[in-house]
């Protein structure tokens, strides 16, 4: 099958994604320099979110230029894939009345993780696709090919419509539809709470399911300002599969981390895989308190199957934090 | 500069207490911001938009915010317009994280001073 290579500059007015297979410095800076130049002469916002390797060979190669580059140190730019979706929105918030696109390149961090955050950052690749395709960000994920295994590579070209080649784009072959790709690499069922686990049926009561969460929590060692974030996620999780019937709420706790399940055991989400979108000011939508979850949380899991639903919370325990 | 006025931005519904500044530069918010007691909220800011160009608001007492409450600060600071301003006080470090996660606290009429209470 022959490709059409071309130059041309997306439509601003939508979201274009491409991922970069590079395998040395001068592949991964054929294409970094030049999407970077021409973005800042059009005085577009530039954001180089890499390794910090890649860092250094953009500021010796851009010479002066590079003072007007926005960066980041990849792992740093968002920890899990929720903030890092925040990361990308917070810097086009930022950009609002900038010119043309806000032009982003975005390595992923694959090595160190383990398989379930591997398939996590495959399916947020895929995702973006959707979460902005409304938006003019032009973003250009790298991909190192002398590190990363043969599935994150050819999982590249499934999850963005097409791939940067120096200065040129090709069209991806293997693109496929995300929330095709995503349902593809999704968990398992979840397993049950333990049965010794701290129990309350929601119907709607704001504040005994407030004062419920904050008691459970405070007994495994949440401190008082994660307890009042997990008091948060929990009530928004809460009323989101509220909007079905009453919930079951369980509290437990395991190794490092507090978990909350809420689940419905008489309605499925209309969304599978709800919170993923920033909120929008204007327009509420219902799964925007997920988001706010999603974010706080350590870790969201949604299931939706043979109509019943399950939100899970995650909160880390006894992580050090700098 | 304009006072707020007293009936406009005085609330308590026993979740959520609203109260004037002494120098009436803005209100104090204690409590819950709920589904139940947003709109206690949205009846202060809306009251000190009418007054001055800078509007405080000490949030050291919240204890609880919902995204729709998050909602409501953050529009109100974008209705205020050209060099008016929100400025949140004394923000309990749990409410300074939600602001952060919404996005919203990158508004040009919201600034979110860094203090903690």
């Amino acid at each position: 099958m022959a490709f059409v290579a071309s130059t041309s500059v997306p439509d601003r007015s939508r979201f274009a994604h491409q991922g970069c297979l590079y395998g040395s410095e001068q592949e991964f800076l054929a294409m970094a320099v030049p999407f970077i130049e021409a973005g800042l002469a059009r005085g577009e916002p530039v954001l180089a979110a890499t390794t910090s390797a890649n860092l250094d060979l953009l500021h010796s190669a851009l010479g002066d230029q590079a003072r007007r580059l926005d960066y980041a140190e990849t792992a740093y730019f968002g920890r899990r894939p929720a903030q890092r979706v925040a990361a990308f929105d917070r810097y086009l918030k930022t950009h609002l009345t900038s010119p043309g696109h806000v032009r982003v390149i975005a390595e992923p961090i694959w090595i160190g993780h383990s398989e379930r955050e591997i398939r996590a950052w495959k399916q947020m690749e895929a995702r973006l696709n959707l979460i902005f395709a409304d938006t003019r960000i032009w973003m250009i994920c790298p991909y190192d090919t002398r590190v990363l295994r043969e599935d994150i590579l050819a999982d590249a070209g499934r999850t963005h419509p097409s791939c940067a080649v120096g200065a040129d784009t090709v069209p991806s072959a293997s693109y496929t539809d995300p929330a095709e790709f995503s349902g593809g690499l999704d968990d398992g069922p979840l397993p049950r709470p333990p049965a010794d686990a701290a129990a309350l049926t929601f119907t709607g009561d704001m504040a005994l399911l407030r004062n419920f969460v904050a008691d459970a929590a405070g007994a495994h060692g949440l401190t008082a300002d994660d307890t009042a974030l997990f008091v948060v996620a929990a009530v928004e999780a809460a009323s989101y599969v509220r909007q079905y019937a009453q919930a079951a709420v369980t509290i437990w706790d395991r190794p490092g981390a507090v978990l909350c399940d809420i689940s419905q055991p008489a309605g499925g989400l209309a969304d599978p895989r709800p919170g993923w979108r920033p909120p929008d000011l204007e327009r509420p939508r219902p799964d925007d308190g997920l988001w706010l979850a999603r974010q706080v949380c350590e870790r969201v899991e949604t299931r939706s199957a043979g109509g019943s639903c399950s939100i899970r919370l995650h909160v880390p325990t006894r992580r050090a934090l700098t | 500069m304009t006072a707020l006025s007293p009936i406009g931005a005085a609330y308590d519904d026993g979740l959520l207490k609203i109260t004037l500044l002494s120098d009436e530069s803005g209100f104090r918010v204690e409590g819950t911001v709920d589904v139940t007691s947003r709109s206690g909220l949205a009846a202060a800011l809306s009251a000190a938009q009418q007054g001055a160009d800078i509007i405080h608001v000490d949030l050291s007492g919240m204890e609880f915010i919902d995204m729709e409450g998050l909602r409501t600060i953050a529009r109100a600071a974008r209705d205020l317009g050209d060099g008016r301003l929100l400025v949140l006080e004394r923000v309990p470090s749990h409410v300074r994280a939600l602001l952060r996660a919404t996005n919203w606290d990158t508004l040009p009429g919201l600034r979110i001073e860094k203090g903690e209470s």
